[in-house]
């Protein structure tokens, strides 16, 4: 009797370890390159565990102007999808031999609603050269309804190559737009408790924000790190003679003396991340209904906020824990 | 029928001509046609005798005739008892090339050969004589008697007049023939040469005892002959 | 029979020139009208298997001919190009996929093609050293161009345009070999490879200079404001990428506008090629979209047809050719009255003439069979080689 157990459980386990190694066989992951941390985050939701996602960019650097080095642009070469996010975002594309049939750009289904971003000086050869313009504003998964489509891209894309896979990746999808469309009313109301009062951007990086939530934004090029002078200074007077404002938005908590200098102006500072690379701690969804609270505590209001649900994104593989959050106090800030 | 010879040491042939009648045809420059009737030649064996006559007797004609590449209207010719006037044509190609040999005025070498080769000439031409060691073995003896030994690879365009008729004789004289004809064999050389050549022709007729049968202009070699032909008195004029 | 062979090959080694000569004249007869059906029969394979392996071609309209000419076997004359945002058209439809394809500089006698690694894949290239091109300024070359300058990764190579000419656009661009690609036996092997927006900026599309916001000759800018700087005509753009002036390098205007010379398009499925190719058969669009094969199969059918006009023309000549030397023959043996002659007198037989002129026959027409064969042995083994060097360059 012992006898026969014995061999029922050698039986059972020989069953269960082909079964094991058949289905790892059969599931053959589509390896997923993103430019930024957002794109990655939808594709590793969206994908699930047939893919494999990889976002490279070292923690600590902004992706936007991030530059390879041969071997992480060979191992995006050897991708099986390559996700841009479009806008001109990651410079480097326009340098790097990327295989065209790969790529796959997030937001082309609304390239035509692209906005001008920061200012900077173009130039052109003789009077009649075409010229080169300022920078187009490329941190689109700030509107989260250009998150939806970007999000809806990358459903395509993955689905495309794995045709089978159609319908599971359908319901992810499906369950990170619902995701995205809980936040998006979230954001509505928050920022509808402003206002009408313009707010104010430390940088120009806001304008799908502020057009999506019609936000009357005016944008300095300020860094967090860095004492905007004296002529940074005169021209937010200048501002503030003309227009009352009460609202700073910063990507990272700003010097101590940029907020004191602020709050002597009466303009309090709201850090909004922008989550372009991966976050110290937590993930997208949690850093954006993060930026949530953020707004909401800062005009005194507790707005209860739907739950997302208790779905937590899985880790990445090459997740660091760095996050681009800055030294001194945050006015505003989760508890 | 078989012509072969026998071997080295018999007599040279005799020659007979009886009542010989022959016509060139007129030919389209409208010259009168050529004729010849020699009633009666006879030579013995072995014996050495000169032609001579005025050119354009028929001196050629008549060795044409006796070696068969003619053929009498009416007569007869007999060499080494046989009738050649009455054999075929093949019958008489390899009479003659078994039992005669020639030497032409104009020595007819084949320019693309070489001394040893023209001297072998006849052997590949004809099945009726076979090319040997044995053969091979003479001509190269006898190039070295004509004093051409040295000059067997040379082509026979790159001779001097002399060397171009010792090298005629020694293909005449490659195969031992009874009779050896020669029209007008020293015709171009100069005195000394000529002795020189009939020195060597006589000798190796010496040791074959074969029949010559000589046409010449050159009347300063008719004491060495055993007989001197006028054509003239042959046809009766 | 042995001493008429022995006679008659005393006689052909004698007139060696002319038997020569005749020998040629044989050989051209008998080889020429084999060996160029040989050579069609491999250019047609050739032609035929690379335009096969290229569906469907899109360029601008004009001689489809020359488009596949110069986009699939890279020569010919550059045609007009089509912009990027013609591709960018096809590739919306998710019928399809395009690989772009910019040729019109060249390097050492060898195009350089400008376009994406997809090419590589498609065309299963591999590479034989170094590795593919990854960012800009960098090239892969082809086997037999590699082997022909000598260069290998490490080393570098200068563009230079198509047209001597063309002062106002293309600058020697110097780029860094990389890789260099096994042997294909395809056009492949005798171009140069760069990514496409590295062929733009051999083309002056894009070029890299000084930051023209931080410089302060007055010489070099025209005009300047806050937010526009007009340069003039003495900014002098860089020769070569390098690690520093890399991303210094940009372009002007709209990509989609950007020239191709064409665009390699593989449909999902032959419904999908069928749809594409009925968008473009009104001609309302700007561009053509062919299938090469197609007009290859053109070019060999028009080919094939002057095949038969040359085999009847080779015909003639060859017959004239044998009517020639049946006369140099008939004059030769009259040459040769003589000899036959005196081997008469002598006493050869009738039969010895005939054999003697045989014996010439069989050794002149047998050296010919020789000679023929071996050219067509050499031809069979280098026939590939010497189309591929007739057709491919």
């Amino acid at each position: 009797m012992q006898l026969v157990s014995q061999r029922i459980r050698r039986l059972g386990l020989v069953v269960l370890l082909c079964t094991v190694l058949s289905s790892a066989a059969s599931v053959a992951q589509t390896v997923v390159y993103t430019v930024n941390y957002p794109l990655a985050y939808f594709a590793e939701r969206i994908g699930g565990e047939t893919v494999s996602v990889r976002f490279p960019a070292p923690a600590h650097v902004d992706p936007a102007f991030w530059m390879p080095d041969l071997e992480i642009i060979a191992a995006y070469q050897a991708a099986d999808v390559i996700l841009l996010n479009g806008a001109g975002y990651a410079r480097w594309v326009g340098q790097a031999s990327l295989p065209r049939r790969k790529l796959v750009d997030t937001s082309r289904s609304f390239r035509d609603a692209y906005l001008p971003g920061e200012e900077i000086a173009g130039h052109q050869h003789g009077p009649a050269g075409a010229h080169t313009h300022g920078l187009i504003a490329f941190t689109t998964w700030l509107d989260p309804q250009q998150a939806i489509a970007q999000a809806r891209s990358i459903e395509v894309a993955l689905a495309m190559h794995n045709a089978a896979d159609a319908p599971a990746l359908a319901r992810r999808a499906d369950a990170l737009v619902a995701d995205l469309e809980q936040l998006d009313r979230d954001l509505a109301t928050a920022f509808a408790e402003f206002g009408e009062e313009p707010l104010l951007a430390s940088h120009p990086i806001y304008a799908y924000l502020a057009r999506r939530y019609g936000l009357d934004l005016r944008s300095f090029s300020w860094e967090p790190d860095l004492e905007p002078g004296e002529a940074g200074w005169q021209a937010l007077d200048v501002l503030l003679a003309e227009t009352p404002v009460s609202w700073m938005l910063w990507e990272a908590t700003p010097l101590d003396s940029i907020g004191k200098k602020l709050a002597a102006r009466g303009v309090g500072v709201l850090v909004y991340k922008i989550v372009g690379n991966r976050p110290a701690s937590g993930e997208f969804l949690s850093v954006m209904r993060a930026n949530v609270e953020m707004l909401v505590h800062a005009v005194g209001r507790a707005t209860p906020l739907s739950r997302i649900g208790s779905r937590t994104a899985p880790s990445f593989s090459d997740s660091k824990s760095e996050g681009v959050s800055r030294a001194g106090r945050e006015i505003a800030a989760l508890p | 029928m078989n012509f072969d010879k026998g071997s080295g040491g018999d007599a040279g042939a005799g020659i007979r001509v009886n009542g010989l009648r022959f016509d060139y045809a007129s030919d389209t420059s409208g010259a009168a046609p050529f004729s010849l009737h020699i009633p009666r030649l006879e030579i013995k064996p072995g014996e050495r005798i000169a032609i001579i006559g005025p050119s354009g007797c028929g001196k050629t004609t008549l060795l044409g005739l006796l070696t068969g590449v003619l053929v009498p209207r009416s007569g007869r010719v007999v060499v080494s008892e046989t009738e050649i006037s009455g054999l075929e044509d093949a019958e008489r190609r390899r009479f003659r090339i078994t039992r005669m040999g020639l030497v032409f005025q104009s020595l007819a070498l084949v320019e693309y050969l070489d001394v040893l080769d023209n001297i072998l000439h006849c052997y590949r031409i004809t099945n009726a004589l076979r090319l040997d060691a044995a053969v091979r073995s003479r001509a190269h003896s006898l190039a070295s008697d004509l004093g051409l030994a040295d000059k067997l690879r040379r082509p026979v365009g790159a001779l001097s007049q002399g060397e171009r008729q010792r090298v005629a004789i020694g293909r005449a004289l490659l195969s031992r023939p009874e009779i050896l004809l020669t029209d007008e064999a020293t015709g171009n050389l100069d005195p000394l040469n000529k002795e020189r050549i009939l020195d060597l022709i006589f000798a190796q007729l010496e040791e074959g005892r074969s029949t010559l049968v000589a046409v010449t202009h050159d009347h300063e070699l008719l004491p060495r002959f055993d007989r001197v032909v006028d054509f003239r008195e042959l046809v009766g004029l | 029979m042995i001493d008429s062979f022995y006679l008659a090959m005393r006689y052909l080694l004698f007139y060696r020139v002319r038997s020569l000569t005749v020998v040629a004249c044989l050989v051209l007869v008998a080889a020429l009208p084999i060996g160029l059906d040989r050579i069609l029969e491999e250019s047609e394979r050739q032609l035929t298997a690379r335009a096969a392996t290229t569906p469907l071609l899109v360029g601008s309209k004009g001689s489809s001919l020359d488009l596949v000419l110069n986009a699939v076997y890279f020569g010919g004359q550059t045609p007009d190009p089509i912009s990027l945002a013609e591709i960018e058209r096809i590739e919306e439809t998710d019928l399809a996929y395009a690989i772009p394809i910019h040729s019109g500089s060249f390097s050492g006698g060898a195009p350089i093609i400008g376009t994406t690694i997809d090419y590589f894949e498609y065309r299963e290239l591999s590479l034989a050293e170094g590795r593919s091109f990854a960012i800009l300024g960098e090239s892969v070359l082809g086997a037999g161009v590699a082997s022909r300058l000598g260069l290998r990764p490490g080393d570098s190579l200068v563009s230079s345009p198509e047209s001597v000419f063309d002062l106002a656009g293309a600058y020697p661009l110097k780029t860094s070999v990389v890789g260099v690609l096994e042997p294909s036996g395809t056009p492949d092997d005798l171009a140069v490879f760069v990514d496409l927006k590295t062929a733009w900026i051999m083309q002056g599309i894009g070029h890299g200079h000084q930051d023209l916001t931080r410089v302060q000759d007055p010489t070099l800018v025209i005009e300047r404001d806050l937010n526009r700087v007009v340069a003039s005509a003495k900014v002098v753009e860089y020769q070569e990428i390098t690690e520093s002036n890399r991303d210094s390098f940009h372009f002007h205007g709209d990509q989609s506008s950007y020239p191709l010379s064409a665009a390699l398009v593989v449909p999902k499925d032959e419904r999908a090629a069928t749809l594409l190719l009925g968008r473009f058969v009104d001609g309302s669009l700007d561009a053509q979209l062919i299938r090469p094969r197609a007009v290859i199969g053109e070019l060999m059918e028009t080919i094939f047809r002057i095949k038969d006009i040359l085999d009847l023309a080779v015909a003639i000549v060859g017959t004239a050719a044998m009517l020639a030397l049946v006369l140099v023959f008939s004059l030769s043996f009259r040459l040769r009255e003589q000899e036959l002659r005196s081997n008469f007198e002598i006493g050869a037989s009738r039969r010895t003439t005939v054999r003697l002129l045989a014996a010439e026959l069989v050794l002149l027409t047998g050296a010919s069979a020789v000679c023929v064969m071996g050219v067509l042995f050499g031809l069979e083994r280098f026939c590939s080689a010497i189309v591929r060097g007739l057709f491919v360059t």
